[in-house]
């Protein structure tokens, strides 16, 4: 900011303008009474902490796990998505979309970065980015690859771009030998990637899947 | 799939085939980069909440924002070091656009509490929490 930001330490340094920026819009929005410092501190915490892709996964696990719970999933997302206490902000509806042997879903949003947050929390850097914004589109297979996703060729690829209004989460299909499985095991093998439908779901020979322990 | 509307700003998008990003690994990516980021996020949040704006709105100014970022020179993308500043800084505009066109923030009002916050920290002994002379209110989530 200044020169005293390079030979002195006697001051605070100077955060960076962006950083600025946001603290005169928060410090003036505050003070209009327009939002509270609780409600911040609040979203954060939420955000930060208790909202991800493990809620996705329970989700994916129990309608693996129960029929009845699948077909209302399908049919009525939000109500059966808010039965496990996930709920939107934002008023948009969910809906979620089934991969089969013979259909592969894919979740974009090529103007912004909708994205179901109750269910995975905020989206990755690559979603966000132009390059899968657009390329999903033209290119769904080519960017499937670039995460090691190949289709076969007969396996008919649905689009799916979210909206303000509505957005979508995939129900990966159910690796087999997973039949007995408990759903607190399914949903660890549930990754956040196949629940936008980037990745499909793999079951390694530790019966676990290495992307699914870091989430979190 | 989009209405036709859509489609059609996703053909002007201009993207390198070559620049998709690296997947992250899941879990290595933390929900903020650094502590602005979740301040902006929360504060366009919290006021859609508090109803000042419908989400509807919000998504059509930060489309609006990110379009015109793609439009304008390539160089200007990517000059930040973290990518999910460029993408947050899109946030920033968008939400200044949106208090601009409801009257709620004039642009003039922001920068002059820009320069009031810059004043402060520099006029702040290190290690002191930093404070507008007119506020009571103290700030140790800059970082």
């Amino acid at each position: 900011m200044t020169s005293d930001d390079h030979h002195s330490h006697d001051h605070t340094e100077s955060p960076v303008d962006l950083a600025l920026q946001v603290k005169a819009l928060e410090s003036l929005l505050v003070e209009k009474g327009l939002v509270s410092e609780e409600t911040l501190d609040a979203l954060i915490e939420t955000y930060e902490h208790k909202v991800g892709p493990r809620n996705g996964a329970q989700v994916v696990a129990k309608a693996w796990a129960q029929p009845e719970f699948k077909e209302w999933l399908l049919k009525d997302a939000n109500a059966a998505i808010a039965s496990l206490g996930f709920t939107g902000r934002q008023g948009e509806h969910m809906r979620v979309v089934e991969n089969s042997a013979k259909v592969h879903n894919l979740v974009v949003c090529t103007l912004c970065s909708c994205y179901p947050w109750p269910v995975l929390g905020l989206p990755p850097v690559w979603y966000k980015s132009a390059p899968y914004r657009a390329r999903v589109v033209r290119d769904p297979r080519g960017v499937l690859v670039e995460f090691g996703t190949s289709l076969d060729d007969d396996v008919q690829i649905e689009i799916w771009d979210s909206t303000a209004e509505m957005r979508y989460l995939v129900l990966p299909e159910r690796p087999v030998g997973t039949e007995d499985w408990p759903e607190e095991e399914l949903a660890n093998i549930v990754t956040r990637n196949s629940m936008i439908g980037v990745e499909t779901v793999h079951v390694t020979e530790d019966g676990d899947n290495s992307g699914a322990k870091a989430d979190s | 799939m989009g209405a036709p509307s859509r489609e059609s700003v996703t053909a002007t998008l201009n993207p390198d085939p070559g620049t998709l990003p690296v997947v992250p690994n899941d879990g290595s990516e933390p929900v903020f980069a650094n502590p602005w980021q979740a301040q902006i996020f929360s504060l366009v949040v919290g006021l859609h909440q508090g109803g000042c704006f419908s989400w509807r709105e919000w998504t059509e100014n930060l489309s609006a924002e990110i379009a015109a970022d793609q439009n304008a020179d390539a160089d200007h993308s990517g000059e930040e070091a973290n990518p999910s500043d460029s993408y947050y800084r899109l946030w920033v505009r968008a939400l200044e656009r949106i208090l601009t066109n409801k009257t709620i923030l004039s642009p003039d009002d922001v920068q002059r509490r820009v320069a009031q916050w810059r004043k402060a920290y520099l006029n702040t002994p290190h290690g002191k929490p930093v404070a507008l002379p007119s506020s009571r209110e103290q700030v140790s989530t800059l970082g």
